[in-house]
């Protein structure tokens, strides 16, 4: 008996060894891509970032954290910031909301919703420029002719041309796509909310409120929290959108730090000071989605 | 029948908010496709009237001065490759991170790999292009090479947490009977974790289709490796002029994604919420 | 003294091509310069057949071009040097957003063989400035009409780039309406306004403005200020030694006010109308009269053929204009090429330094050339075409790299506000701080 055991354990700490050794394999693939084609590039980004490099000069010297210093004293910086959080809240909350609303309505309705939802996610699958490229015709021949027979004052001229509304355009665009992809999800959890758990319900006599906020709600929160790291990504490096329809304009209203970043780089010849500018970029987008993370597992916790 | 009063005012409602949201997704194409057959002068007179013809001029320019088919083929040749690769890669480092999160190799490699989720784009852009211009792979293969490996921190993570919530018996039962720790991935995990790298592979086919910055810092040297989005960009400054003509080049831009989408959209869907919700 | 006979015979070979230009009658006038050709510039024609790259293998150079409405009448210069040179291919590329991409190009030592760029632009001075382009004094620079060369030497005394065609700036306007409303031609700047004033009390619209794209209202500043300013390299300097700022300068403000009482007529909401929007809404009709460059002629014909419109200058208060003459294109060669293909790209260079090649290219592009003997006829900007003789001053103004950005960035905001003096002034630091990167970086 304890002979065949021991061959045993030896074969079976044998093949673990060579299990381990061949999970490591799988992994190294994408460890060493990742390496070498992101890793390696921050790193020479943190690098020019402490340089005075144009990005077109052949040489360069190091010059420490001036850029750095730069940066954070620039008044176009903290506009762009700022403007990047007016921006992320208004998507993720009209995001959520949005989709939220469009996937408890197609759930709703059963069997014929399939029309509906074909239609709900044409926008995710084309490419954001075209996107950007149309509405920005759109805005200026479209809608104030029906803003002006319908007399609607903000309508009556173009969003994108008035500082005060340009960002709200480009929200419109925004939701216009970015909504279809989250009512695919939300349609999906609401479908994999045991049906059984709502009669249940019913039979304790709680109210529809009731029912969706303690049987719908917690099946959905994983969900919110992807939408809400992937949207909150999105909307801080927001720039393929602003780009194809106002360039920042006007008058850097809509300057995004993407679009800053990008100007800096390509027109202005702050090359260094952009990757700065990214790299600061860089730690906001981390504190934040850190913050999301933390925050909704401290919730689902709850659940679980 | 055993809806209730209030149910059948909810589905009334749900009716019209759906249609209402339906009109406004639908109003771009339906512009795009009327100003794309009318002449400017048509247009000028009318933003919205329906066209008088068919006029098809604006589609023969767009064919006539730009090579569309390269760069449809271009496109549909960096999609298919990237997300191939994805395939074969990312599910196999993510099963081998999930079932070893507790050594530290792989706990470490697990939170390296997700700090490229909270890096924008712009961040490596051009000290990539520079890197990728010593390399000699500012070409399609670069270009292929990035996207895969982009897209490698937000596959890892949705797959780890997946794997995860598969048990390991299957396969621990597989390498009893003597399969291989590849055959055993191969021919058990594969199939169990399908819904999520569907998903992944989904949202990436979207994303590398529609991607224009990549494309275009790192295919700057010939038109001929140029995708989908250059060209359309590309024609739309420099035939802007002629809105017309844009949006005709904008319409056949979009066909190609958007016939996939009518032909496959039952398998888009499925795949795209198959891994983001656990039944 | 040597210098002073060559700027005569220039200047008599540019006035010739201006004369010949205004006859408009393309035969007999082309054949003049070819007779000025071997007088003003002997050494042009000895060499293409003896440069290496002739006698053998076969060659394609890369031709990054940034104007897109000029592709095609690049494409011609471009048959016609391979027809002469079938050992040669020249491969013209146009690219999405080229100064992203002839940025990533330099920072990977990959400058195309030659491209075509602005010779005022700041990426094409830093370029120079950093070793990325080839000099070509000894390459191409022989035909050049004298006054365009000295302008362009780079701060090392080099030539990096073959000055092509010219622009001009001034006031398209429908001459069909002007015809109907029996307008005349304004001289002066009150009857400019005095013909706005006319459309707006019929209801239309006298001015198209596509404020959305800042530097067209950048463009508008320098046309207004230019026809008393022409030349402003010496006001550039005050502002540099903080001997003036241009909030204080009388020039700079009036332009200011105008730009603001032309807007008064516009067709409003001019924020959210783009450049190619405009051109597409004046040529199918909208609009009296479009403030531009000439560049914008070959849109506006292309939008709509039937259209038919000219040029007139952009007045000033007493009507005695000078019209500045900016530069269009340069062709500059990339550092980076190989010895075969910077052979190659050399002959095309002085190919297209010809006087062939520059009235090929002046014919289909309807532009001015830097080259000698070519003579301009441009249909849609005879109004000032003819003027050029008597009136044109040569404006080049080079300003630190990023400023004229930084500039544009911010324009649009006096539309909105009217605060001249808050930009004029925002524009007085921002002039100085990019001087002094300038200077730091050069040091």
């Amino acid at each position: 008996m304890s002979k065949p055991s021991a061959r045993a354990v030896a074969s079976s700490t044998n093949g673990m060894k060579r299990r381990n050794r061949v999970m490591v394999l799988f992994t190294l693939p994408v460890v060493l891509l990742f390496s070498t084609f992101f890793t390696v590039p921050v790193i020479l980004g943190v690098y020019y970032s402490m340089t005075n490099w144009t990005g077109i000069a052949k040489d360069y010297k190091f010059i420490g954290l001036r850029n750095y210093g730069n940066v954070l004293t620039d008044k176009r910086f903290w506009n762009a910031i700022f403007f990047n959080f007016k921006y992320t809240i208004c998507l993720v909350i009209g995001v959520l909301v949005l989709s939220l609303l469009i996937a408890l309505a197609i759930n709703q309705l059963g069997k014929s919703s399939t029309v509906f939802r074909t239609i709900y996610f044409i926008p995710a699958v084309l490419s954001l420029v075209t996107v950007g490229l149309i509405w920005n015709e759109l805005f200026l021949r479209a809608f104030p002719p029906i803003g002006k027979a319908l007399n609607i004052g903000f309508l009556s001229t173009s969003l994108l041309g008035n500082p005060a509304t340009a960002m709200f355009g480009i929200l419109i665009v925004n939701l216009w796509q970015g909504c279809a992809t989250p009512t695919v999800l939300f349609i999906a959890g609401l479908q994999s909310v045991p049906k059984d758990l709502y009669e249940a319900a019913t039979i304790d006599g709680a109210n529809a409120w009731q029912k969706f906020k303690n049987i719908t709600v917690p099946f959905l929160l994983p969900i919110v929290t992807m939408l809400v790291i992937t949207t909150t990504k999105g909307g801080l490096t927001i720039f393929d959108y602003i780009q194809s329809m106002t360039a920042g304009g006007p008058a850097q209203a809509t300057e995004a730090i993407g679009i800053l970043i990008y100007r800096h780089a390509m027109s202005e010849g702050k090359f260094a000071q952009s990757v700065a500018e990214s790299m600061c970029l860089f730690v906001i987008v981390a504190i934040v989605s850190f913050a999301t993370i933390k925050l909704s597992s401290k919730k689902q916790v709850g659940d679980d | 029948m055993r809806l209730s009063v209030g149910g059948k005012i909810l589905k009334v409602v749900s009716y019209a908010f759906l249609i209402l949201g339906a009109l406004i997704i639908l109003f771009p194409f339906f512009v795009t496709i009327i100003t794309s057959l009318k002449t400017q002068q048509e247009s000028a007179e009318s933003f919205f009237a329906l066209p008088s013809s068919f006029y098809l001029e604006n589609f023969k320019s767009v064919f006539q001065k730009a090579g569309y088919f390269t760069y449809f083929r271009n496109s549909a040749l960096i999609t298919i490759t990237s997300v191939v690769l994805i395939f074969l890669l990312d599910p196999m480092c993510a099963y081998g991170i999930s079932r070893n999160l507790h050594k530290p190799y792989f706990k470490i490699i697990h939170y390296y790999l997700l700090c490229g989720i909270f890096v924008p784009f712009q961040v490596v852009m051009i000290p990539l292009v520079k890197y990728l211009g010593t390399l000699h792979l500012t070409s399609q293969l670069g270009l292929i090479i990035m996207h895969v490996t982009f897209a490698s921190s937000q596959a890892i993570f949705l797959l780890v947490n997946y794997i995860r919530s598969v048990p390991p018996d299957l396969e621990e039962a597989a390498s009893i009977d003597g399969c291989t720790t590849f055959g055993a991935y191969w021919r058990v995990v594969i199939p169990l974790v399908k819904p999520m790298t569907m998903t992944i592979m989904v949202l990436n086919a979207l994303w590398v289709w529609n991607d224009f910055q990549m494309p275009l810092i790192i295919l700057n040297k010939s038109a001929e490796t140029w995708t989908l989005p250059l060209f359309q960009y590309n024609f739309k400054s420099q035939y802007t002029y002629d809105y017309n003509m844009a949006f005709a080049s904008y319409l056949v831009a979009m066909v190609p994604v958007l016939i996939v989408y009518v032909c496959a959209q039952k398998y888009i869907v499925a795949g795209l919420t198959q891994g983001a919700v656990k039944t | 003294m040597k210098k002073r006979i060559l700027c005569a015979v220039l200047a008599a070979a540019m006035a010739a091509s201006v004369l010949a230009g205004c006859g408009g009658d393309t035969k007999p006038s082309s054949s003049a310069p070819k007779e000025d050709k071997p007088a003003s510039s002997p050494a042009s024609q000895s060499t293409p057949e003896s440069t290496p790259a002739s006698t053998g293998e076969a060659v394609e150079i890369e031709f990054v071009q940034q104007k897109r409405e000029a592709v095609d009448s690049f494409q011609a210069v471009i048959d016609l040097f391979q027809e002469k040179n079938p050992n040669i291919t020249v491969k013209q590329s146009v690219m999405p957003d080229a100064a992203t991409v002839l940025m990533t190009r330099a920072s990977t030592n990959e400058m195309p063989d030659v491209l075509m760029h602005w010779p005022t632009d700041s990426q094409y001075i830093q370029f120079a400035q950093q070793g990325r382009l080839r000099p070509l004094d000894d390459v191409c620079m022989d035909n050049v009409l004298e006054q365009y060369i000295d302008v362009l030497k780079s701060a090392d005394g080099h030539n990096y780039c073959l000055p092509f065609s010219c622009n001009f700036m001034g006031v398209f306007y429908d001459t069909e309406k002007f015809a109907a409303a029996k307008y005349e031609v304004p001289k002066t700047w009150d009857e400019l306004i005095t013909i706005a004033k006319d459309i707006k009390s019929k209801g239309e619209v006298a001015f198209m403005f596509p404020d959305k794209d800042a530097w067209t209202i950048s463009q508008l500043w320098s046309n207004i200020e230019g026809k008393n300013r022409p030349d402003n390299a010496q006001y550039y300097a005050d502002l540099r030694s903080g001997a003036t700022t241009f909030q204080d300068d009388e020039l700079a403000n009036d332009a200011w006010k105008k730009i603001l009482e032309l807007h008064e007529y516009s067709q409003g909401d001019t924020l959210s109308l783009g450049y190619d929007q405009c051109i597409s809404d004046f040529a199918t009709g909208t609009g009296y009269m479009f403030i531009q460059g000439i560049w914008a002629s070959a849109s506006i014909e292309a939008a709509n053929p039937d259209k038919k419109f000219n040029m007139f200058p952009m007045p000033n208060d007493s009507g005695d204009i000078k019209q500045p003459i900016g530069l269009d294109t340069g062709i500059c060669a990339g550092a980076d090429s190989s010895p075969e293909k910077a052979a190659a790209a050399d002959l095309f260079l002085k190919f297209m330094s010809t006087t062939e090649a520059a009235q090929l290219y002046s014919d289909l592009d309807h532009s001015p050339s830097c080259i000698k003997g070519v003579n301009a006829v441009i249909p849609q900007g005879q109004g000032i075409v003819d003027i050029l003789a008597e009136k044109g001053v040569l404006s080049v103004a080079s300003l630190p790299a990023g400023f004229e950005e930084t500039k544009r960035s911010k324009i649009q905001n006096v539309i909105l506000n009217g605060d001249i003096t808050g930009y004029l002034t925002e524009m007085t630091s921002d002039y100085l701080a990019a001087c002094q990167a300038e200077d730091e970086q050069t040091s």
